[in-house]
């Protein structure tokens, strides 16, 4: 059940949540001491890494889907030939009702070493050796099968460890009461669909599971109007754009991809081409982007905006 | 790789169009022979061979015939590009494939011609089935024995002192030579 | 002589005994004022949980701030309590007895306080159970609260453990004449202690047991709190010195707060007969020693990062040498390390009042160096954005000024219930070692008993 028994019980059957209320139920008869409860949280502990030694001698037959990202940044300009900001970052915005200042996709305008910059649009890198889901205190945050690492906002605590652990800044914590546009309030949430946004939790770039499990692309990468960004399932070994489809392992070795800050170990699923968006034209000289816009225009009332920093 | 293989095919073009007509109609066409084994399941390597034959049905050694095939991955259809070969003394050329996705698909391989020969696609069915997973799961490398036991064992230990500790509180509360009752202190 | 001993050990009943006896206005004034703080900052914290963290200056690139850095001083300034009151028994040092129940008490006060302020930085505090319904054994954060509540618990065991015979000793000589809550509280908590041999003999089997325990118990604790910056991957925290840069550090800011709570209590409770100067001094050498050992590991981080100069770590330092963390660091090495070293070296520094004054200096300065840490630590950038900066707003500083608040008024609430120092202690000191020169063990040791006899 779950991935190494981290998975969170909104995700879970109806099977885990009697357990836990069993469990409750025995931490209040034993007067909610924090001895018993910490036994019991140990104990849980050990039927999990019991499970888990389990589960690898198992090694299931089944084909899980893999999924992963290439973002091709010879194609990326920063959307400098549209004239408008990032169009990656504002269809996230769009699509997840992501509050200001969150840019889930946050496309950075990096140095070259020899002058000029390139962009580089990063995503939650969806890291294999998360060192977010492994300091969680809680388990409100956890890396699937599919390999996808998703936050239970309603299990989060908003102790903000992950952030501290985090080395590629990816995660975004609701300061305030967040700014939300007024229709993603009746939408359902789960950690695979993160609304609406709620005060005091991290959230960050899902990798749009429920989409890629219906076959289409994420949001960032359908609006990507140059195709920079492939998504793509390690599995099948097969990486779209929406234009053209490429055999996964074979495009990144021979475009000689790289992975962010990969000498960490944090082993992403996230891989980059280099370039600075030669592939649209643009010269490494012409520097600049516009700023991300949150353009709702019927909001949440009470809602506050704040500065990343 | 679509893309080059559409370069291939716009340079023979032009080849074509740059070489008189008569030329191109009078250059014979070979025969180009795929050897791919109807179905495989997923994961297992297979040989994706064409023999490459002059009309007579000799072998042409030293030609290189590119091998591809089509997928369909999120409402997109593509074709990718699964290696070239350069024909043997038999005319035989060959990669390595292993497929990884479930379902019908088409191998290709293809001969870009040359000067004495015309260019020539040959496709074949293939059938993959269900198979085992073919993706390594990088997993991090985990400490034998360094697991939760550690922290039971630690924390029992020090809570068991406690316990301990405990026990000779309720030990010296017995041991005092003056009933409890009388601890207000004598009058 | 016998009668010289005999009143010094009764001055010593006197004294000890006085602060238990009558409360003066003073003290009703500071408890008035300390409640007062509490009260701004209870409504400051209702403010914040209503607000959200929105109201703080942290935000997303530079996500601990204040918080955490008086969480991380006031687990150091519990370090040194019950280790160094642990230390010293272990080492019989005769001239612990005056110091160690003060030391006790900052433990105690400091740790609660320490989990005050996790409180204060978490964004759900209403989900604050969950740690203890979902912790995941795995995570740094869940280490430190095994960690805190093992060494809270242990703290009061042994706090409590080594009061038992203070406890019946002013149940049996202030019993009738205090209010029945106090009378109450110090007679089930004296568990019938009448000092018979067998009890004495159980009490030092729970002291030895606890003060061997606490060592490891406490070097555990400081190491995982240290652990929740080492296990991360920012560049000044990916340090393998980190554990015992943490041990080091709370020894070192720990004793200087129990120097100046002895001064406190020494001014306020007129015990200058019982804890003299010596004390003072020979608590100023282990600060300074530490002082020593701080300079040492700060000259084994800056040297090791400086000489590679690694990643960002130009930056981090050019910030902390040069930047905006200049004033802070320089402060803390001047002030806190240096300048404190000085003043224990110095002969005519070296009394009560250089020590206190080097005591506040030490603390300050650790203060800034837990600062330092946590922010130095967040404020390299990631990606290709400034660096970020952080100032604590008015929520952060009132909140401070409330968990300091809470930190003392548990000390001044503990010391009108219980004695100041080991009374029983420096009772049962043998001859030529003490204060108390020729006192005998057991009649000082059966002195309760005497006493209502």
């Amino acid at each position: 059940m779950g991935s190494q028994g981290q998975a969170p019980e909104s995700l879970q059957g109806e099977n885990q949540r009697k357990w836990q209320l069993s469990r409750r139920r025995l931490l209040k008869l034993a007067g909610a001491a924090g001895a018993t409860a910490v036994a019991a949280q140990l104990g849980a502990g050990l039927l999990r890494e019991a499970r888990g030694a389990e589960e690898e001698a198992q090694a299931t037959p089944k084909r899980l889907r893999r999924w992963g990202m290439i973002i091709d940044l010879r194609r990326c300009d920063g959307c400098q030939s549209q004239g408008t900001p990032p169009k990656c970052t504002a269809a996230c915005i769009e699509g997840h009702f992501a509050p200001e200042p969150m840019e889930w996709i946050e496309v950075y305008e990096h140095e070259l070493p020899g002058g000029g910059t390139q962009f580089l649009p990063t995503p939650c890198m969806q890291c294999q050796n998360p060192p977010c889901v492994n300091v969680c205190p809680v388990g409100a945050t956890w890396s699937t099968p599919e390999g996808h690492v998703l936050i239970d906002q309603n299990r989060c605590i908003g102790c903000r460890m992950c952030m501290a652990a985090c080395p590629y800044e990816r995660r975004f914590f609701t300061w305030g009461q967040p700014t939300v546009p007024l229709q993603s309030l009746f939408l359902e949430y789960s950690p695979e669909h993160q609304v609406p946004a709620k005060k005091g939790v991290v959230y960050k770039c899902d990798f749009c599971p429920e989409m890629a499990r219906a076959g289409r692309l994420p949001f960032c990468a359908q609006a990507c109007p140059q195709h920079a960004i492939y998504y793509g399932d390690l599995e099948a070994d097969l990486a779209t754009n929406g234009e053209a489809v490429v055999r996964f392992s074979q495009f990144i070795s021979q475009e000689n991809a790289f992975r962010y800050k990969d000498d960490l170990g944090t082993n992403p699923r996230v891989y980059y081409i280099p370039g600075h968006g030669e592939a649209t034209g643009r010269s490494p000289d012409k520097k600049g982007k516009l700023p991300t816009r949150w353009t709702w225009e019927e909001k949440v009332k009470g809602g506050k905006t704040w500065k990343r920093q | 790789m679509a893309k080059r293989i559409l370069l291939t095919a716009a340079a023979t073009l032009l080849l074509a169009l740059l070489s008189p007509a008569a030329a191109l109609a009078q250059q014979p066409i070979p025969q180009l022979v795929l050897g791919v084994q109807p179905s495989s399941p997923v994961g297992n390597p297979m040989v994706v061979a064409g023999y490459l034959l002059d009309p007579a049905g000799n072998p042409i050694s030293g030609q290189t015939v590119a091998f591809s095939t089509e997928a369909e991955f999120m409402n997109t259809l593509g074709s990718f590009e699964i290696g070239q070969a350069v024909t043997d003394d038999r005319g035989l050329a060959y990669v390595q494939y292993v497929p990884k996705e479930v379902g019908t698909s088409t191998i290709t391989a293809r001969f870009a011609g040359n000067d004495v020969f015309a260019p020539l696609t040959t496709s074949s069915p293939l059938e993959v089935t269900e198979g085992k997973a073919t993706y390594k799961q990088e997993r991090p490398f985990r400490i034998p024995g360094a697991d939760v036991r550690l922290v039971v064992v630690l924390l029992s230990g020090v809570w068991s002192l406690y316990l301990l500790v405990t026990v000779l509180f309720w030990l010296i509360s017995r041991a005092g030579d003056r009933p409890p009752r009388e601890a207000g202190g004598p009058q | 002589m016998e009668a010289a001993v005999g009143d010094a050990r009764q001055r010593l009943e006197e004294r000890s005994l006085a602060p238990l006896r009558r409360t003066g206005p003073l003290y009703y004034g500071l408890i008035l004022a300390l409640l007062l703080v509490i009260a701004w900052g209870a409504y400051v914290y209702f403010y914040q949980a209503q607000e959200g963290l929105i109201v703080t200056g942290m935000r997303d690139r530079l996500s601990w701030g204040l918080y955490i850095s008086l969480f991380v001083f006031f687990i150091g300034a519990s370090m040194a309590g019950t280790f160094v009151s642990a230390i010293l028994r272990i080492t019989q040092a005769g001239w612990r007895k005056p110091v160690t129940r003060s030391a006790e008490m900052v433990t105690v006060a400091a740790l609660v306080v320490a989990a005050l302020f996790v409180t204060f930085d978490i964004g759900r505090p209403d989900r604050l159970l969950f740690l203890i319904i979902y912790g995941r054994w795995e995570s740094p954060l869940i280490w430190d609260i095994y960690g805190l509540s093992t060494y809270l618990v242990g703290s009061l065991i042994y706090l409590y453990a080594a009061l038992i015979p203070d406890l019946a000793f002013v149940r049996d000589r202030l019993g009738d004449s205090v209010p029945a809550l106090k009378r109450w509280f110090w007679d089930a908590f004296s568990l019938g202690w009448t000092g018979t041999p067998s009890q004495h003999r159980y009490l030092s089997i729970i002291l030895v047991t606890m003060m061997i325990l606490m060592v490891p118990v406490a070097v555990m604790m400081h190491t995982v709190t240290s652990w929740i910056f080492a296990m991360t991957l920012r560049e000044p925290w990916d340090s393998p010195l980190f554990g015992i840069y943490f041990v080091g550090g709370a020894i070192f800011s720990g004793t200087g707060i129990i120097i100046i709570l002895m001064a406190v209590l020494r001014k306020v409770q007129h015990l200058e007969e019982f804890i003299t100067e010596k004390h003072f001094s020979y608590l100023g050498y282990l600060m300074a020693a530490f002082a020593l050992i701080m300079i040492f590991f700060n000259a084994n981080e800056f040297v090791t990062h400086a000489y590679k100069l690694r990643g960002h770590i130009a930056l981090h330092l050019q910030e902390t040498f040069v930047g905006t963390l200049a004033p802070y660091f320089w402060t803390y090495f001047w002030g806190g390390l240096i300048l404190p070293v000085v003043i224990v070296a110095l002969p005519f520094t070296r009394n009560v009042a250089g020590l206190v004054v080097a005591a506040v200096l030490v603390n300050i300065g650790m203060f800034l160096e837990r600062y330092l840490i946590v922010v130095g630590g967040m404020h390299l950038p990631l990606n290709p954005y400034p660096v970020p900066t952080y100032t604590p707003t008015w929520v952060e500083w009132s909140l401070m000024a409330a968990g300091a608040s809470v930190f003392v008024l548990i000390i001044a609430v503990m010391v009108k219930l219980v004695p100041s120092m080991a009374v029983w202690e420096m009772l049962e000191e043998p001859a030529g070692e003490g204060d108390l020169g020729e006192a005998q063990p057991q009649r000082a040791a059966r002195t309760a008993r005497g006493g209502v006899q």
